[in-house]
């Protein structure tokens, strides 16, 4: 396991009288691959956007290994932080009427001055980088194709450049195969995986799919109604323990354990 | 099931439906009696109609020279205040639009400043402006970019709104500052719609610009008001076919550019 990257306590998000996140406890460390699970409306969107500020927690503490506590930050250092964690989201969010490698050098725009990024004038190292990570998705003929003639795996694999693009040590990806097909879900997530490994970079995944989040995890996280509830290695998460994270009942983790499983409708959990 | 009747809809609807179009019967029927509308007259005095349409059937050439040199000038008023008013629009739309507004206050004093703009026509713009800095082609100018700005920036605005959100979250999310939220972001999405806006915007600059020629700025207004004021048919006939060719031509070229944008 690599060194510790982040740790945060005690995070806590409120809308109104709603309870998205309700006191989350965790670290992470460098070069893990972390999947969270959870049911629509859990938090885990909350959870990481909080992470990098897009959303603001109303509680908690959020700190990097580096000592900086990111729930504090406000204006340009708050961006120069931001511009440190990749994001990759579930609809691309890329700028469809830009070419590929346009939007790649995007992930440039926190890090390179403004009036530079503005003449597209990027560093030559960083446009030979961007060109090299097309190729390694597999997007070298689609370099000057505008973004929105794309397909969605495409598009999501110009997505994950455009996060590495950051230099990121930690890549958040919200949903990142949920627009997908079966057969583009698997190749992004193999290039995501791939991707992170290869450079050490820890990756903190939300996915729905459960047999995507066993196969590709390090590890995996439960989240069930603003809390964790699970915390463990990929073979940690029995079917008995799927089925409770996206079932409606309140029980703890260990009384779903303690339940028999009927043999029928196991894989409908896995899938749920 | 069998034999039930099945509602499409809520009878609650249906009686929300009937309610809504009875208050717009009323309120059509109080506007007609307000007028004092007076169909018999106007039935009675249909017939001079007629002879009236009779004196337009001239044409005098002579005045087709003078006619386009100054259908010319309101183009170029037009012109100068749309790509004025286009620059000026994009800036204050970005400061305007909720997504991208950095501060609300701005927001809402710009908001109220456009809503002012609009409200006023720009009939009454010219006669302050002409009080201002007199008659002639920059009180034109400055009258016609008031009503651009006041359409632009609240198009632009709502195209911004409409449109920016995913973006917005893509550059926010890469640690961007404004100027790259908005320039790197947004612009290049919305940048098509903003062309759309200004083609409609050009074909009413140019009927602006005419009519604000009659109130005494240059341009082909200030010539067919000559006209009109000396009942020379001939010539009102030729300046409206000059300024009729002119718009047909402009509104063909809006048009494609507007197809070739939104390709």
């Amino acid at each position: 396991m690599g060194k510790a990257l982040l740790s945060i306590k005690n995070l806590r998000k409120s809308y109104d009288k709603f309870e998205a996140l309700r006191g989350i406890d965790i670290e992470f460390n460098e070069g893990e691959f972390v999947v969270m699970i959870g049911s629509s409306g859990a938090g885990k969107s909350t959870f990481i956007r909080c992470i990098n500020r897009m959303i603001d927690p109303s509680d908690g503490e959020i700190v990097f290994s580096d000592g900086v506590h990111m729930e504090k930050l406000r204006g340009a250092a708050l961006r120069r932080k931001r511009a440190q964690i990749g994001m990759i989201f579930q609809h691309y969010n890329l700028i469809g009427r830009v070419n590929v490698i346009k939007n790649v050098m995007h992930g440039q725009l926190g890090q390179v001055p403004f009036w530079r990024s503005l003449l597209g004038l990027y560093p030559e190292a960083e446009k030979r980088r961007a060109v090299e990570l097309l190729e390694e998705v597999g997007l070298s003929e689609q370099i000057f194709k505008r973004a929105d003639a794309l397909s969605g795996g495409q598009m999501q694999r110009v997505g994950i450049c455009r996060a590495v693009m950051q230099n990121p040590k930690l890549l958040l990806a919200d949903e990142p195969i949920a627009s997908l097909d079966p057969k583009s879900s698997e190749i992004v997530m193999d290039c995501l995986k791939r991707i992170t490994k290869q450079r050490g970079l820890c990756c903190i995944v939300n996915l729905h799919q459960v047999d995507f989040a066993k196969k590709y995890a390090d590890r995996i996280i439960g989240v069930k109604a603003g809390k964790i509830v699970l915390d463990g290695s990929p073979d940690a998460l029995t079917d008995e323990i799927v089925r409770y994270i996206y079932s409606g009942e309140q029980t703890t983790v260990e009384e779903a354990q303690e339940k028999p499983v009927p043999s029928s409708g196991r894989r409908s959990a896995a899938h749920a | 099931m069998s034999g039930k009747h099945v509602k499409l809809s809520p009878a609650s609807w249906k009686l929300k439906t009937a309610g809504i179009l009875v208050a717009i019967a009323a309120v059509f029927m109080i506007s007609f009696y307000m007028l004092d509308l007076n169909l018999v007259r106007f039935v009675e005095r249909l017939g001079n109609a007629g002879r009236v349409l009779a004196l337009f059937v001239a044409f005098d050439a002579t005045v087709l020279p003078d006619a386009i040199l100054e259908m010319l000038t309101s183009l170029a008023i037009a012109v100068a205040a749309l790509a004025v008013g286009f620059i000026i629009s994009i800036a204050l739309a970005f400061l305007a639009a909720a997504n991208t507004a950095p501060s609300k206050i701005i927001a809402s004093i710009i908001k109220s400043m456009v809503a002012i703009i609009r409200a006023v026509p720009s009939l009454v713009w010219i006669l302050m402006i002409v009080a201002s800095i007199g008659f002639g082609n920059t009180a034109g100018m400055v009258a016609l970019l008031l009503s651009t700005c006041g359409y632009l920036v609240k198009a632009f605005a709502s195209s911004i709104e409409e449109k920016g959100s995913d973006s917005i979250e893509a550059m926010r999310a890469v640690g961007a500052n404004w100027f790259g939220i908005v320039l790197k972001g947004v612009l290049p999405g919305v940048i098509g719609s903003f062309l759309s806006w200004t083609s409609i915007r050009f074909e009413s600059n140019i009927t602006e610009s005419v009519t604000l020629g009659m109130v005494g700025v240059g341009g082909i207004g200030t010539l067919l008001m000559r006209a009109i004021s000396q009942f020379n048919y001939g010539r009102i006939v030729a300046i409206l076919a000059v300024i009729v060719s002119f718009m047909l031509f402009v509104e063909l070229v809006a048009t494609a550019l507007r197809r070739r944008i939104n390709k």
